[in-house]
């Protein structure tokens, strides 16, 4: 038997959006020992779980790659929690957790993601205004830090570390095990009920409407001005109840190249969005569906980054704070739409309060856009960025690959002092960092 | 139905493990990391709730290491044996040590231990033996010929020993894989269309035994390959830089 593998290799990485792209030495984790003499041999590491951050928080002259040290460790079963290696998947969790009666209590909107990753990024999803983020989930973990050492952490021990490891991004350590609760589920079904929203006004108050709905997103067409600003579809989801607790196999389709940068252009996308609105034909529409194609719509098609082709692109997420949230979306919008590169797909949910003190929600609402990278879109991200400011909002670091530090520094202000006090307790050797890390942070 | 499996820790054998673990079946995983084989046998048990995992160390470079195996593990139904070893073909053709640790994991090890359980299989008039060889044992070739001739001893042991348990009701599997995949590999000139994933490996054999072929090439394709290669004249060949 060949096998060809290597355990470091000096090779090209990259974030989901494809840019930047660096060599990095990769080392496969797979065992505990030979990951804590790694740690310990060399400076500027950083841990990548699938590597499905957008932009420079995985990247670093060290990777960590931890996508095969993906172990579970013990479920128990009266409490649904579930142990496992930080390189286990969302995506695996599920298949175990579903045929017995369990789902994940926090999902982003891919199950392509780490449980290490997830804690980092300190991911949210459809809930968060209900059931907070990643780390409402999280019991425990284990990290190493800076001098090598393994600290076990909960909100009962070393809590310093536990709440700024949540959208620490990697940088106080390498988390290597976590101890998550699942929640009980009865279907592997969700009733789905969706809303059209005319404007902006109208889909604010949907929101505010349904809040006592579990899951609830908008997907909102930035093309349409005047008017019809903020025209949008509010999706709304509550786990069904009909006992059905089968998987399905399901077959997935792969983007097979880098798509030619002009197949996604202005006309495209204005065609796309009239489309997408008005697949829906009346105002309501209430279906039973796949809690895959609810929750993972664009997992069904592998590598649908590719479809930016080879430049890459850049998504654009950032949250105003709820009392200002109309009026500084309705000035981005209004950016966005007279510039005319609207986002293929543009997505607006409203967030609960936020536990986490180092991390990307609060309260109000949040705005994510894929733009194709180009000098135009580039320019026009740096003046979104002033909005966001202006208005006392912020960006989510797993998306970002762009941003200047004056902005980030100005965004996170006193929690990025604090987090920057855990830092050096954990880390003062500065042995963790990350591409992101010296831009923003530095 | 009782799994024993030699070199439990490689990325096929993981898969293939799961495959077994989800019909049910009970494990006995071999290897000289026993930490890690520990971490896999909670992988197992957490995932399949039903399947029981006995782990335990051996070397097959060392037979010192193999009459404690055959004394603890009797009531065994299937042996794989997927340990093997690629070595640094020119690094062996200076250095006795390291051609011997190729010969020893690829070949002999091999042999000494799988003898014992086929007399056990066919003591008992049943039991399958499944050996991980590869197409390098098809036709020695410059690159990697000791590797390759361990591995060519090891597919000459097997297709004996299927001829001989053949009367006794004990099956004998030859797997040949072709290139595997791993993500690093990602990267590299592998032509692609000719690698396999530890997946589709894992896939291909477990098909494999439960149909009780008797050689399985691992992508299918390899097999006309190999074919191929085996036609090319040995003046020819020798010129060639393979």
């Amino acid at each position: 038997m060949r096998s060809f593998e290597e355990d470091d290799v000096r090779r090209k990485i990259s974030g989901w959006g494809l840019y930047p792209e660096v060599e990095a030495e990769v080392f496969m984790v797979k065992k505990r020992d030979e990951l804590m003499e790694k740690i310990s041999s060399v400076q500027n590491i950083i841990a990548r779980g699938l590597g499905r951050s957008y932009g420079d928080s995985s990247l670093n002259d060290h990777v960590l790659d931890f996508s095969k040290y993906d172990f579970f460790l013990g479920f128990d079963s009266e409490k649904g929690i579930l142990k496992v290696t930080s390189g286990v998947t969302l995506d695996e969790i599920l298949r175990f957790a579903i045929p017995r009666g369990f789902f994940l209590k926090i999902t982003p909107g891919t199950k392509f993601v780490t449980v290490g990753g997830a804690i980092a990024s300190n991911v949210h999803g459809k809930n968060h205004h209900r059931e907070g983020s990643f780390s409402s989930c999280v019991k425990s973990f284990k990290i190493v830090v800076g001098d090598g050492e393994i600290l076990e952490c909960s909100r009962e021990k070393n809590s310093d570390l536990f709440w700024y490891t949540f959208g620490g991004m990697g940088l106080t350590g390498v988390i290597i095990e976590a101890e998550i609760e699942l929640k009980k589920i009865n279907s592997v079904k969700i009733d789905y009920r969706g809303i059209k929203a005319e404007n902006l006004d109208e889909v604010f108050k949907l929101f505010e409407e349904n809040a006592n709905y579990t899951y609830s997103v908008a997907w909102i067409d930035c093309l349409k001005g005047g008017k019809s600003l903020g025209r949008s579809i509010l999706m709304l989801g509550e786990h069904a109840d009909d006992g059905n607790l089968t998987l399905m196999d399901k077959k997935e389709i792969a983007v097979p190249f880098f798509f030619p940068s002009f197949v996604l252009n202005k006309m495209t996308v204005k065609a796309f969005n009239t489309l997408y609105y008005s697949k829906q034909i009346g105002k309501y529409s209430e279906k039973k569906m796949d809690f895959d194609k609810f929750f993972y719509p664009l997992d069904s098609i592998l590598e649908w980054n590719k479809m930016y082709g080879r430049r890459g692109f850049f998504q654009y997420q950032f949250v105003l704070p709820e009392d200002r949230s109309f009026d500084g979306l309705k000035e981005i919008l209004e950016e966005i739409s007279g510039s005319g590169y609207g986002s293929f797909l543009a997505v607006l949910k409203l967030f609960g309060e936020e536990e986490a003190p180092f991390s990307f929600p609060m309260k109000g609402y949040t705005l994510a856009l894929d733009f194709p990278l180009s000098e135009e879109t580039l320019q026009l991200a740096e003046k979104l960025d002033k909005i966001v400011l202006k208005y006392g909002g912020r960006h989510y670091l797993s998306k970002d690959s762009r941003m200047s530090g004056d902005i980030f520094k100005e965004e996170y202000g006193e929690s990025m002092k604090f987090f920057l006090k855990v830092k050096e307790r954990y880390d003062p050797g500065e042995k963790f960092s990350s591409i992101q890390w010296r831009r923003l942070f530095k | 139905m009782k799994v024993l499996v030699v070199g439990a820790n490689s990325d096929v054998s993981r898969e293939l493990l799961n495959l077994f673990a989800a019909e049910g079946d009970d494990l006995i995983l071999l290897s000289r990391d026993v930490e890690n084989l520990k971490l896999l046998k909670k992988d197992i048990e957490t995932r399949y709730e039903d399947v029981k995992v006995e782990v335990d160390y051996l070397d097959v470079t060392d037979k010192n290491s193999f009459n404690p195996i055959f004394d603890k593990f009797k009531e065994v139904d299937c042996l794989i044996y997927i340990a093997g070893y690629l070595g640094d073909n020119e690094r062996a053709l200076l250095d006795m040590e390291e051609a011997e640790k190729i010969l020893n994991t690829n070949f002999t090890g091999a042999v000494l231990f799988i003898n014992h359980f086929a007399m056990e299989f066919a003591k008992r008039g049943s039991g399958i033996i499944v050996g991980f060889s590869s197409v390098a044992g098809d036709r020695g070739k410059s690159s990697n010929f000791i590797y390759g001739s361990a591995k060519g001893g090891f597919s000459v042991y097997l297709q004996g020993l299927r001829n001989y348990l053949f009367k006794k009701g004990v099956k004998v599997l030859t797997v040949k894989p072709g290139f595997i995949a791993t993500k690093m590999t990602e990267n590299m000139v592998l032509p692609k269309a000719l690698t396999a994933s530890p997946q589709e490996v894992a896939k291909d054999v477990f098909r494999a035994i439960k149909k009780e072929k008797d050689i399985v090439y691992t992508k299918w394709f390899w097999k006309f390959i190999m074919l191929i290669i085996k036609l090319i004249p040995e003046r020819i060949f020798k010129k060639m830089n393979m």
